[in-house]
């Protein structure tokens, strides 16, 4: 069984059966101990699947939620009160895309990863969040428990916010553009960290990002989102060396570093169309290629190969390019 | 930080220092200070008395400086209305009933005004919401007095079931600090709920659930910790609607404070215990803002770290 799996996700704007929709018919499997990308532009829904999974939209979103999302069998969707709570921190765990907005500007560090080790039952706290600092490479750890969050760069902030998203040991972690506000060598060394933790705790990763070199170094398996729906989804060595989507290829093809990237294709043009302005059918038409009048019908989620899956009329055509 | 506290000391006593010399500067300049401060029934005595004593014949800055150390021994003259009493005694002998007051006021503003800001909040867009921001926003548009005097008739007047003025039990403090703190406790009210909608929806809070604490904490710590900056900001302002609101609630419910000394001594033109009085408001005044500064270093800690 998947450790977490998420069926037919759908996230509107409201109630409403015709609002808006964020995400639409959305699943997508993690194993446990597995790191999986989820790839897009800015503004496909990566971050609302992250939070819709921890429960962590706000009330309009939240009102908007239907489809399942199954962790260890129980849809956390249909948790309440104390199970949520249960799940939240020791069970799943996020790290939020924005580290300088993410800690609270009037307590302690020590304070706020105190929270966390206490709830992990930890009994010697001071030495648990020192113990927890210096694992994500903080340098004089009893020093930086004392500082406050405006007291520390950004970088610092990040390993702060993650050691207190590792501190109650979850089973899945899930990472929002974890690296996107640190500048370029840091972001190395974070992810080279994270990669460390993550082997030294055995959890599984949910690995957030638009940025395919990334997916390259971490990542087993990815997922392409592109305006609210996943697009394709397999193996990482697989979608580097076959994709199936025209969108994979132009987000392979707009990575410099990767050998294998087929770069045949131009990177796309224009700009995804925000939530609720969509076109029918696959709304990557305006801006594809190969697009022709089939594609104003939604294409469905096809094998392409084992545990390679797409969504394009055109996949196979995508294929022989 | 000791730099910043000592800083803000130091203001504040400029700030005081500043307040004398206004004060004094009126009563010199604007008309004749003997007549000012001796009132119609002095003496040829009086007169020269008050003439060596407030060095009168000698330069202004002369007469500064000894108006400066008279108060500093607590000196600010006497009363020309209520029989020469002494001027200061008579207005700390107000103080504790307006302290009294403005503290019960000040308590039932600040808990009622954050309790039902939160509560707005947690329940935005519900009907609890709703009724709250209708109450807060009529709050804020009721003139003092008038609320004082529909409070007076309604619950005192036809209900009897409070007294319409005066000072003593506990019954006398209902509806004076009801009149003062209704537009505060509007305007905290409104604030409280605002700030709360926007840490409510910060990453902060999300972090904290993320972690697993209680929707208590995370309400109650986590986003009304943050919530209280903006009150804290707004507490000097509130303070001045206080002490003018005093002026007006005092002399309607005829509460011996220094608002109804201010209001009786301007109508028997007993120019030193006017002084004195403003004098007195201006050092609490300035006393309070110190406290909201001190406040505010305790609750933000970036604050702590600037100058
Ligand atoms: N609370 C909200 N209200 C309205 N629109 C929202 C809300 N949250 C997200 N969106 C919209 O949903 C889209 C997807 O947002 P997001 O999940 O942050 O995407 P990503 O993380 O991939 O950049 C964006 O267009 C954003 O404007
Ligand atoms: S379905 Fe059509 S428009 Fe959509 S990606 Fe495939 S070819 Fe392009
Ligand atoms: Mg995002």
């Amino acid at each position: 069984m998947s450790l977490l799996s998420i069926r037919n996700l759908t996230v509107r704007l409201g109630r409403a059966a015709h609002a808006p929709a964020i995400l639409e018919d959305v699943s997508l499997d993690v194993q446990p101990g597995e790191t999986v990308g989820l790839v897009g532009e800015s503004g496909s829904g990566k971050s609302t699947l992250g939070m819709s999974v921890l429960r962590l939209t706000p009330p309009l979103l939240a009102e908007g939620t239907s489809g399942e999302i199954l962790w260890n069998g129980q849809d956390v969707l249909k948790m309440r009160g104390k199970a949520l709570r249960q799940l939240r921190g020791g069970e799943m765990s996020m790290i939020l895309q924005d580290p300088m907005a993410s800690l609270n500007p009037v307590f302690s560090v020590g304070s706020q990863l105190g929270e966390a080790l206490k709830r992990a039952g930890r009994a010697d706290l001071q030495a648990a969040a020192e113990a927890a600092l210096a694992e994500v490479n903080i340098p004089s750890p009893a020093e930086r428990l004392r500082s406050f969050p405006h007291q520390l760069s950004g970088g610092m902030r990040q390993r702060v916010v993650s050691a207190i998203g590792l501190a109650q040991e979850p089973k899945l972690i899930i990472c929002d553009e974890p690296t996107t506000a640190l500048d370029a060598t840091i972001q190395f060394q974070f992810l080279e960290l994270l990669r460390a933790l993550q082997k030294a705790h055995g959890m599984a990763m949910l690995f957030v990002t638009h940025d395919f070199g990334v997916v390259a170094r971490i990542c087993d398996r990815v997922a392409v989102m592109y305006a609210g729906r996943i697009v394709e989804t397999g193996p990482v060595r697989e979608i580097f060396r076959n994709p199936r989507h025209p969108y994979t290829r132009a987000l392979l093809a707009a990575v410099p570093s990767t050998r294998e990237a087929p770069d045949r294709l131009p990177v796309i043009d224009g700009a995804p169309p925000s939530v609720g302005n969509r076109p029918e059918g696959c709304a990557f038409h305006p801006r594809c290629p190969l697009a022709t009048d089939r594609c104003r019908t939604q294409p469905r989620m096809e094998p392409q190969a084992p545990g390679h899956d797409a969504a394009c009329w055109h996949a196979k055509e995508v294929a022989a390019a | 930080m000791t730099r910043l506290i000592v800083g803000r000391l130091a203001e504040a006593l400029a700030a005081l220092l500043l307040m004398s010399l206004v004060i004094f500067l009126l009563s010199r300049v604007t008309g004749d200070p003997v007549a000012l401060l001796l009132g119609d029934s002095a003496t040829v005595e009086d007169r020269d008395r008050l003439i060596e004593q407030l060095a009168l014949d000698r330069s202004l800055w002369d007469q500064y400086l000894t108006f400066l150390g008279n108060a500093l021994t607590g000196d600010f003259g006497q009363s020309v209305a209520a029989g020469r009493r002494d001027a200061l005694d008579l207005v700390l002998e107000r103080l504790p009933a307006s302290m009294s007051l403005a503290a019960v006021a000040l308590c039932f503003t600040l808990v009622t005004g954050i309790a039902m800001g939160v509560l707005a909040a947690i329940t935005r867009g519900s009907a609890v919401d709703i009724v709250v921001r209708i109450v807060a926003l009529m709050g804020q548009s009721v003139p003092a007095f008038w609320l004082g005097i529909v409070l007076i008739y309604v619950v005192s007047v036809n209900w009897g079931l409070l007294p319409t003025s005066g000072y003593g039990t506990w019954q006398h403090y209902v509806l004076p600090a009801l009149t003062i703190g209704t537009f505060t406790l509007a305007a905290v009210t409104r604030l409280v709920r605002a700030s709360m909608l926007d840490a409510l929806g910060s990453e902060y809070v999300k972090l904290a659930r993320i972690k697993g604490l209680s929707e208590a904490t995370v309400i109650l710590k986590h986003a009304l910790s943050n919530s209280l900056i903006p009150v804290v900001t707004f507490m000097g302002a509130f303070f001045a609607t206080m002490i003018t609101g005093a002026v007006v609630v005092e002399t309607v419910f005829a509460w011996p404070g220094i608002g109804r000394l201010a209001y009786e001594s301007i109508v028997s033109r007993d120019f030193p215990v006017i002084q004195t009085v403003v004098l007195v408001i201006t050092a609490l005044f300035i006393l309070a803002n110190f406290c909201v500064d001190m406040l505010y270093l305790a609750i933000d800690p970036r604050m702590r770290d600037r100058g």
